[in-house]
């Protein structure tokens, strides 16, 4: 009755790819629309655009250099999203974590690095952690959607942080016109790992963050309850999980590893605390991008976050070298975000094409 | 094997015509060259065991699914249904085994979505309502229009979802399982709606577990096996245990003996326990017992459940279980005392559709060593475990990484079934431990619960289907308004003597005066 035209797992896995090699095809033709509207040639600008994100050694190490707090946002989302959580405050978990770190570092100057350095990192997770409790706080108790309380609060965040550096914490000293705190000790600075680049030995924890979450939600019994909760929040209170404190929990974490990235920044880029340089560059929502391209799944981040860190960077390349905004970048993360979204439309589409009956 | 053979309009196309549907989901072959006729105006039944593809191939006329092969002709007209809202356009509507409704909604909202009333652009409210009064008068289902869906009772979801199916202006109404959440009172008032339906000559394809059922309301009936049809029969020309055979392949016993055994200590002690829908229930289970609850849906046997679960709280009155006072326990305390509990709502408590077969089976035990120990879960054993159970209960599952959304209605609820009955708990909380489940598979859960109880666990056993309460119990208790009003042992208890009491009318007064 049946013949088998093809294996069926096979047929899945090429349809999964062709879905995936469309969307970014759609999602570059997005951008080229957007260059050709502003006047300019697709083809140089997507030349330029590849150029200036992978075209030279520098490049490439400023593409992961970009990537490291990219993906660490990236991995802060996830372990929200398996709770079942929308945390739309990284940046201010991230700014207030940055914040807490330089100043601890510049507090406890004198301690051996050895020691300063895992305190300063583990004084600004436990900052971003706590910050994101109130949110999930409210939520649990309250009924107050922490997906709107996260995000109201990344602006008392951003303000408070600006206040402090600009005043009571304000570097002084160089004269300098940018609100930004005093430097940090130079020991416990990260060193670059990449001669003749800025890429530093924070790239380590791209590697060992998304690690370190995949086995603690497989293996540890807590990662379990944080997924059940988020899973089926009924179910999980059945099976004897206190799926509230598992929100807690959760958003605990997720503020804990975006503060991590927030002082890694300090740590390997810009050794004090500057005002803005968190938030401008829009760390938080590529992270959050990066965690829904990879569903979820920490390892795949790796990947989404760099993609997204090199078109940043080489867009801000191309807008050197051509004129073309760089917000063209924006356009294409827009147009990946939107496919993304009809993306299983895409998939049954594709399926019927290739294989009728 | 009696073939459907052409009645009054023998000339007539059908107005349903499936040929060689073939439908495959990976590894498994949910459906193997399978045939459906379907006659205008009549009643057809699907039968066949869990994951026989019954819901697969209704998926695939609902336009939800789309078969790797086959053809589907409506009125004798070649046709592709493409989409759920082609199939609509077709006029066929499926009430689905799981509800799919916005919970945030309201019933009229609920009913209209999709083909709103609008005036000048906009929703419009009245005509939303008025809609489903008219609706619901022409076929006996009232539901109160402005209730939100998330306050309706099942029976009520239920009615919605046809009455949704009506006013998108359905022919063809698909109904998957609709008797399994439904009261038998409930069921006979869905018959009378499929009656009406077929008076006014519209045509109603109809799954069900319970071939009494089947034989009641059908005309003809299409028996799946693993994905074939074995067999097309004229309801009238056939008995339940020849349906039985064609699902099964064997004979069914719904028989088996039940030991006598004095019962042991208490294991589950319930004193004036009130809360939300229950008053002063005061009752005991000892170990080597199996005690049953009848009562009428809606009588606090739900509430009842969670009381002793812990998921509600309780408002008077205590609770031991195994000795250990956990009135005030959390869940996961009264599950350490040794409890298992098997809820009533599979898709809500029971389970999380979108993990996998491993990790719903891991729920409750997730702390227990050997499958967990200090805070790390040893992968080896939980699957060891998972396979096992997959195993002893036959769940037709891929691998244990599987989702639980792809399985079978009755296999997911075997999930449930098999966590909770394994790891010999000395208390077994069991609400309708055989809905959705098919014939063999019920027969092999009601001897699992009985092992349980000669094994030495005390089984409270709450369930709508009086057949099975009389015949796995040792008592029998009665519940009508939030109070247990009853108690009879088993080897007493008939039908009609439950029947009153479910009606709440106590064997005292039933000589004197029924002012009850
Ligand atoms: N989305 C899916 N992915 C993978 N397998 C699936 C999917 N849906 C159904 N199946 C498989 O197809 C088979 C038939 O399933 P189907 O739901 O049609 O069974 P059924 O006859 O309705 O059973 P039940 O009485 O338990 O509801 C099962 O083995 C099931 O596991
Ligand atoms: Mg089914």
């Amino acid at each position: 009755m049946l013949q088998k035209p093809l294996n069926p797992g096979l047929r899945t896995f090429i349809t999964q790819t062709l879905v995936l090699l469309i969307l970014a095809a759609f999602a570059l033709l997005i951008g080229a629309i957007a260059v050709a509207i502003a006047g300019k040639s697709p083809v140089t600008a997507f030349q330029e655009l590849l150029q200036g994100a992978l075209g030279t050694r520098t490049n490439i190490a400023a593409s992961i250099t970009r990537s490291i707090p990219i993906i660490i946002n990236g991995v802060a989302a996830t372990i929200a999203f398996k709770a079942g959580l929308f945390n739309l405050g990284l940046e201010g978990q991230m700014v207030i974590g940055a914040l807490t770190g330089a100043v601890f570092a510049n507090a406890f100057k004198d301690l051996p690095p050895f020691l300063l350095l895992p305190l300063t990192i583990l004084a600004a997770a436990t900052a971003g952690g706590a910050w994101a409790l109130p949110p999930a706080w409210w939520q649990v108790r309250f009924k107050v959607p922490l997906l709107v309380t996260t995000l109201l609060l990344n602006y008392i965040a951003n303000y408070f942080a600006s206040y402090l550096v600009n005043f009571p914490l304000r570097d002084l000293s160089g004269g300098a016109a940018v609100p930004q705190t005093v430097m940090i000790p130079e020991a416990i600075r990260f060193g670059i790992i990449l001669e003749g680049t800025r890429l530093h030995a924070g790239v380590f924890a791209i590697i060992l963050l998304p690690i370190l979450v995949t086995w603690f939600f497989s293996r540890t019994s807590l990662g379990y309850r944080i997924r059940m909760s988020g899973l089926n929040p009924d179910f999980a209170q059945y099976g004897g999980i206190h799926t509230s404190r598992m929100v807690l929990i959760a958003m605990f974490g997720s503020g804990a590893v975006a503060g991590i990235a927030g002082v890694i920044q300090v740590l390997g880029v810009d050794f004090r605390y500057i005002d803005g340089t968190l938030v401008t560059p829009a760390f938080a929502w590529s992270g959050f991008i990066a965690a829904i391209l990879a569903s979820s799944n920490p390892l795949l981040i790796i990947g989404t976050g760099l993609f997204l860190a090199a078109l940043k960077v080489g867009a801000a390349g191309m807008q050197r070298n051509t004129q073309i905004p760089l917000q063209i970048a924006d356009v294409v993360q827009a147009g990946i975000i939107f496919m993304v979204a009809i993306r299983l439309r895409i998939g049954e589409f594709v399926k019927r094409l290739l294989f009728p009956n | 094997m009696s073939s459907v053979t052409g009645q009054e309009s023998s000339n007539a196309p059908p107005v349903v015509e499936m040929r060689g549907i073939v439908k495959r989901f990976n590894q498994t072959v949910a459906l193997n060259g399978v045939d459906l006729t379907v006659k205008r105006g009549e009643v057809h039944a699907i039968v066949g065991e869990n994951g026989a593809g019954k819901s697969t191939l209704m998926h695939i006329l609902a336009g939800l699914i789309h078969p790797d092969r086959g053809q589907i002709a409506l009125n004798g007209q070649p046709v592709t249904i493409s989409s759920v809202e082609s199939a609509y356009a077709h006029g066929i509507a499926m009430v689905h085994q799981h509800f799919m409704l916005l919970s945030s909604l309201s019933v009229a909202e609920n009913l209209t979505l999709g083909k709103e009333p609008t005036r000048r652009g906009l929703f419009d409210r009245i005509a939303a309502a008025q809609a489903v009064i008219n609706l619901g008068q022409r076929y006996n289902l009232v539901v109160n229009h402005a209730a939100k869906v998330a306050d309706l009772s099942v029976g009520d979801l239920q009615r919605l979802e046809i009455l949704r199916a009506l006013y998108r202006g359905a022919e063809i109404l698909i109904l998957d399982e609709p008797t399994g959440v439904l009261t038998p009172q409930e069921a006979q008032g869905l018959f009378r709606v499929i009656r009406e339906l077929k008076r006014d000559g519209k045509t109603t394809i109809f799954i069900s577990h319970k071939l009494e059922e089947v034989l009641e309301i059908s005309d003809s009936i299409t028996v799946l096996r693993d994905g074939h049809v074995t067999g097309t029969l004229v309801t009238s020309q056939t008995t339940a245990p020849e349906i039985a055979r064609m699902m099964v392949g064997r004979e069914v016993f719904l028989k088996f003996d039940k030991p006598q055994i004095t019962p042991g200590k208490p294991v589950l002690e319930c004193v004036e326990l009130c809360g939300p829908g229950v008053q002063q229930a005061t009752f005991q289970v000892r170990a080597n017992e199996i005690v049953g609850i009848a009562g009428v849906a809606g009588n606090g046997q739900s509430e009842l459940a969670d009381l002793i679960a812990g998921l509600l709280p309780s408002t008077a009155g205590t609770v031991k279980i195994c000795g250990q006072d956990v009135t005030q326990a959390s869940v996961s305390a009264r599950r350490i005392t040794g409890f298992a509990n098997v809820p009533e709502d599979r898709y809500k408590h029971g389970l999380a559709a979108q993990g996998s077969v491993s990790d719903n089976l891991l729920m409750g035990v997730h702390d227990k060593p050997p499958l967990s120990r200090h805070g790390l879960l040893d992968l080896k054993a939980i699957a060891n475990r998972a396979v096992e159970l997959i195993k002893s209960f036959s769940i037709k599952t891929e691998k244990p990484a599987s989702r639980a959304s792809t399985l079978s209605g009755g296999n997911a609820q075997r999930i449930v079934i098999a966590r909770e009955l394994a790891d010999n708990k000395p208390f077994i909380l069991v609400a309708q431990p055989t809905r959705g489940i098919d014939i063999a598979a019920s027969e092999f859960v009601r001897e699992e619960i009985l092992k349980r109880r000669n094994d030495g666990a005390g089984v409270l056993l709450i369930s709508a289907d009086l057949s099975e309460v009389i015949s796995l119990s040792d008592r029998i208790l009665v519940m009508y308004d939030g109070r247990i009003i009853g108690e009879l042992p088993a080897a007493e208890a008939d039908e009609t003597r439950l029947g009153l009491l479910m009606a709440g009318i106590r064997e005292e007064t039933t000589n004197a005066s029924k002012t009850a």
